[in-house]
């Protein structure tokens, strides 16, 4: 098993919160890094220096869905409201837990069980508590719970809660301990709050201007039973590298230089076309005088659940393709 | 010379998707070196062409991405599926004619739709949902692996036709057919003698509300910004005030805009025998003046629009009479507005 | 200079010159620097009493919402749109109210058809906004067109009243309240460098904010603004979102911004040591400057605090002047404890 990510799957972090697994990502990157730096919105950006004057920005956000608390009712039970997309049939009867440690169960009434009704006020977070002052005794209003850490492999596949992004900081870090040769100055930020609409890159790329980014995050599969008319990606298919997704039109000679990379290393590849969903990629591109932008998506199943499951060969792969690119840019 | 006709003809029919429009770039960018002093593509392919030294920063700006769909999966008949890039008008799609641009050059197609001898009754009541559409090159799945990629655009074809009355309908009027209104506007103003530096842009990434044009004037840094885009034109089912005649130059007002230049060209429209019609948007426009006006300091804007029936299909309808009094009124109104630059009434 | 004051002045999004002036005219007595930028923004900048650096900017919108004149009518009846988007004001509530139209403030009132008129199944459908027109007398459309013309736009016509137990009525305290607070905050000093902005078109998309967050090298936002109070009427409590008289309502997130931990933390203790009435603004919804000022250009740390507002976004917003203090009693002692 990966350590790296496991490391990185059991940490808290939701958007807005993401402290400690910035924590735990520090430690990890620093060996591979000259300098660490952090901003107001707690983006960890860990920078490799290099001799050419370009600048590399790769960008994998570190937060992950969860819920926030918005109120206690008088039987203890939390009110709350969604942090990132977390749809609310994921949610039902699912343990989730604290940034203290305080662990909860997901409730919803039992005439509300049709979880096609997506209304998230039909759910609570039951935490043991029986009357308001104790519930408010354990949590404060404005704490948030994220599905409790679970990772389980399946031969060569892993599946968990916070695969989207763990995954893709795992990426990065295994891409820099590949890298032998870099002229140039690589910026690995590790953003926060993309969840919650790219908040994170959107500074981040403003502050440092790169000359190129590339976003490494998991992206959606059709390779269920059934399978999705529109998504020709698949699990152990190797590495996907984006065209277009809801938030960006990937850069296309960025596209070229990936999958050139991925040919010249031996990577398997495929290319991915996402319908709806975005990545960090399209808050860098669109930055100052705009940016040309790519990602490296890691296929996926089950994403935005707390059994989020990747092919540990494709994230290789990734890693694999990533460095051989920066090397070679 | 600027051959209206056939400048469009050439335009719309390049292929340039949102995020992959370089083809269409590189042939803009050559159509304007004529008139200005310098041509870029940027890093988002925008093309920016700048004639004039001195004076104030006069950005226009036009898009030229187009609608269009992408290839997301090669099914087990040969058959490809597809996603939209751009809001394409899916009740379009059944019947059409497509392009799938490969890297190893165009493939024509058909999308695919059932012979109305095996329509059922309930089939023909609803739309067929795009995911249920398919686009049909001829060639076996092996064949067209070989020859297709996930990830290709996919341009929808339409020919350009003459009809009457000066009238012509074409695929992508929107919006090349206000680059067309900013090319005849340069060519108008080599022959003024303005104080001004006129930044013509041709913005990518517009239908997907990617900005194209909000990068640009980051690098170009304008004092002020004149959108050209297209209106609705009335036709049947078109409301009393989202649709206008063809023959009229629309100009629009509300927060967007600012007030002082809604003023200004509307007073050199007057004053010139442009006829106008006002278009009031109480909140975004939709179109580059939502991006452009907070940049930097921000950036007073107006939006100046052409009116074309049956938007975003590949029989959009426009008056060229309309597009040529547009590039009339904007020369007119550069030079006006460079002449009263130094001491211009802002409030 | 009073809330009332500030209410009364017309400044529809898009619009904002009148309440601009005043602004402008107000602040000057008391700032170091007074300045606007091409969007209409305002920013009055306080130079700190221990020795100038990066500033801590405060942020209110001085724009309100109201309506835009879409076109006139043969009939001389007026066809229009709500400013921002169609959903910025409930069509519901706007039956039956008067308007100020224009730059000469014509009166104008959204009228429908008498309810002798209607059939049954009509009285229970909700109208909406394409279905409503405003009148303003005119008996034909050449008539109409002499006062008003496309393009202008329309503000609700309603007093502010002071009424109940320390309460007031008025329209635009959304967020004529930051407004009012901010004027205020410049009559005092502080250690630090203060800018105060006042933003324009926030209720179109946060426009005017994403101008301003890239005006200043502030690290630090707190914006101030009026939020909805559900607290009345039969409200299960946790959609009530925060209460009258229960103090300043301090955000821990919305749909534009999650509260910088550190900085709410601060408030808070600050509020709690000089006993000022706070509470949570209980729920997660709506967007406000904060989402274009903690990304734009660079991260920033930002909260909201919010001053509860019942029926907000409506001619008769209503508030209570011990929170409308609280809003102020707390920006006023963070920043006092800034160094």
């Amino acid at each position: 098993m990966n350590d790296i990510l496991f490391k990185l799957l059991t940490a808290y972090g939701p958007s807005g919160r993401e402290n400690q697994v910035s924590a735990i990502i520090e430690e990890l990157v620093r060996p591979y890094v000259d300098e660490i730096q952090t901003d107001a919105l707690l983006n960890l950006i860990a920078i490799k220096r290099g001799t050419s004057g370009k600048r590399v920005m790769l960008a994998a956000h570190m937060d992950q869905i969860g819920y926030v608390v918005v109120s206690a009712d008088e039987k203890g039970f939390l009110r709350v409201a969604m942090v990132g997309g977390v749809p609310r049939a994921n949610s039902i009867y699912r343990q989730v837990v604290f940034e203290n440690g305080v662990c909860g169960v997901v409730g919803t009434e039992l005439q509300d069980v049709d979880a096609s009704d997506t209304a998230l006020k039909k759910i609570f977070i039951d935490i043991g508590a029986k009357s308001r002052e104790e519930a408010l005794s354990m949590v404060n209003i404005g704490d948030m719970a994220v599905f409790k850490p679970s990772v389980c492999a399946h031969k060569n596949r892993v599946s968990s809660p916070a695969m989207d992004n763990r995954a893709g900081c795992a990426l990065i870090i295994m891409a820099l301990k590949l890298l032998t040769d870099c002229p140039h100055d690589v910026y690995c930020v590790f953003t926060s709050q993309e969840e919650v609409g790219l908040r994170g890159a959107t500074a981040a790329a403003h502050g440092i201007n790169p000359d190129i980014g590339i976003a490494l995050d998991v992206t959606s599969v059709g390779d269920t039973p059934k399978g999705v008319r529109n998504s020709a990606v698949a699990l152990g298919e190797g590495i996907a590298v984006k065209i277009m997704d809801s938030s960006v039109i990937c850069t296309p000679w960025i596209v070229e230089k990936l999958e050139a990379a991925a040919e010249k290393c031996g990577a398997k590849h495929q290319r991915e076309v996402l319908e709806a969903g975005g990545t960090d990629a399209g808050a860098i591109q669109k930055t100052r005088m705009g940016v040309p932008s790519g990602v490296l998506s890691i296929p996926c199943r089950y994403i935005h659940s707390a059994s989020e499951m990747i092919d540990l060969d494709d994230l290789e792969a990734g890693a694999k393709l990533l460095s051989t690119f920066l090397a070679d840019y | 010379m600027v051959e209206l006709f056939e400048f469009l003809r050439d335009v719309t029919a390049i292929p340039g998707l949102p995020g992959m429009e370089k083809p269409v770039a590189e042939f803009i960018a050559k159509a304007f070196e004529p008139y200005v002093d310098d041509v870029a593509i940027d890093a988002r392919n925008s093309v920016i062409a700048t004639a004039g030294n001195f004076g104030p920063r006069i950005m226009l700006c036009a898009h030229l991405d187009e609608i269009g769909l992408i290839v997301t999966k090669i099914e087990d008949d040969g058959c490809l599926r597809v996603a939209r890039n751009g809001g394409v008008d899916p009740r379009i799609l059944p019947a059409a004619e497509v392009s799938v641009i490969t890297k190893g050059g165009p493939l024509f197609g058909v999308i695919g739709a059932k012979p109305p001898h095996l329509l059922t009754p309930a089939d023909v009541k609803k739309q067929p949902p795009l995911h249920d559409l398919y686009v049909d090159i001829g060639f076996s799945k092996e064949e067209a692996q070989k020859r297709v990629r996930i990830g290709d655009p996919v341009a929808l074809r339409g020919k350009i036709t003459k009809l009457a009355d000066g009238r012509v309908a074409s695929k992508t009027l929107d919006d090349r057919a206000c680059v067309a209104v900013m090319l005849m506007c340069a060519e108008l103003l080599k022959q003024m003698n303005v104080r001004a530096i006129v930044q013509f842009v041709a913005s990518s990434q517009e239908e997907i509300g990617g900005g194209g044009s909000r990068t640009a004037a980051n690098r170009t840094s304008p004092d002020i910004a004149v959108a050209l885009d297209v209106a609705h034109g009335k036709s049947p089912g078109t409301g009393d005030y989202e649709a206008f005649p063809l023959d009229q130059v629309v100009l629009t007002r509300g927060p967007v805009i600012h007030p002082a230049l809604f003023d200004r060209m509307k007073k050199t429209a007057d004053e010139n025998g442009v006829s106008c019609a006002v278009e009031i948007s109480g909140g975004l426009t939709h179109t580059d003046a939502d991006q452009i006006f907070t940049v930097n300091e921000g950036i007073p804007a107006i939006l100046l629009s052409v009116p074309v029936r049956y938007m975003h299909t590949t029989v959009e309808l426009i008056d060229l009479k309309t597009m040529k009094e547009a590039a009339r009124l904007l020369a007119l109104f550069i030079g006006d507005i460079s002449r009263e630059w130094e001491g211009f009434a802002w409030c | 200079m009073v809330l009332s004051e500030l209410t009364a002045i017309p400044g529809v999004s898009g619009n904002e010159r009148k309440i601009r002036e005043k602004i402008i005219s107000e602040a000057r007595e008391y700032a170091h620097e007074v300045k606007t930028d091409k969007i209409g923004n305002v920013y009055a900048y306080k130079k700190g009493t221990a020795g100038s650096g990066a500033p801590v900017l405060l942020c209110a919108h001085m724009d309100e919402v109201g309506f835009i004149v879409k076109g006139v009518r043969d009939d001389g009846l007026i066809a229009y749109e709500p400013v921002g988007s169609m959903s910025s004001i409930d069509a519901r509530i706007v039956v039956s109210k008067p308007v100020k139209v224009g730059e000469n403030a014509v009166n104008g009132i959204i009228g429908a058809k008498a309810i002798h008129l209607q059939s049954p199944d009509e009285r229970t459908q909700p109208l909406t906004h394409d279905k409503l027109f405003i009148d303003i007398g005119a008996k034909d459309k050449q008539s109409a067109e002499k006062l008003i013309k496309p393009g202008d736009f329309a503000a609700f016509d309603e007093a502010c009243e002071e009424f109940g137990d320390g309460l007031v009525k008025s329209k635009a305290l959304d967020d004529r309240v930051g407004v009012y607070n901010l004027l205020r905050i410049l009559q005092n000093e502080y250690p630090v460098d203060v800018v105060c902005a006042f933003t324009v078109q926030e209720e179109c998309g946060l426009f005017g904010a994403r101008v301003a967050a890239r005006q200043y090298n502030a690290d630090t936002v707190i914006v101030l603004e009026g939020t909805s109070a559900n607290d009345i009427g039969d409200v299960p409590e946790h959609f009530r979102v925060c209460s009258l008289n229960e103090g300043v309502a301090i955000s821990f997130m919305d749909n534009s911004s999650i509260a910088n931990v550190p900085l709410r933390s601060k408030l808070i203790s600050v509020a709690e040591a000089s006993g000022i009435r706070w509470q949570h603004k209980a729920y997660v919804a709506g967007g406000n400057d904060a989402g274009a000022l903690q990304t734009i250009g660079g991260a920033r740390a930002v909260c909201v605090l919010s001053v509860p507002c019942r029926y907000i976004h409506s001619p008769v917003s209503v508030a209570a002047f011990s929170d409308i203090d609280a809003q102020f009693a707390l920006a006023d002692a963070f920043l006092k404890s800034c160094n």
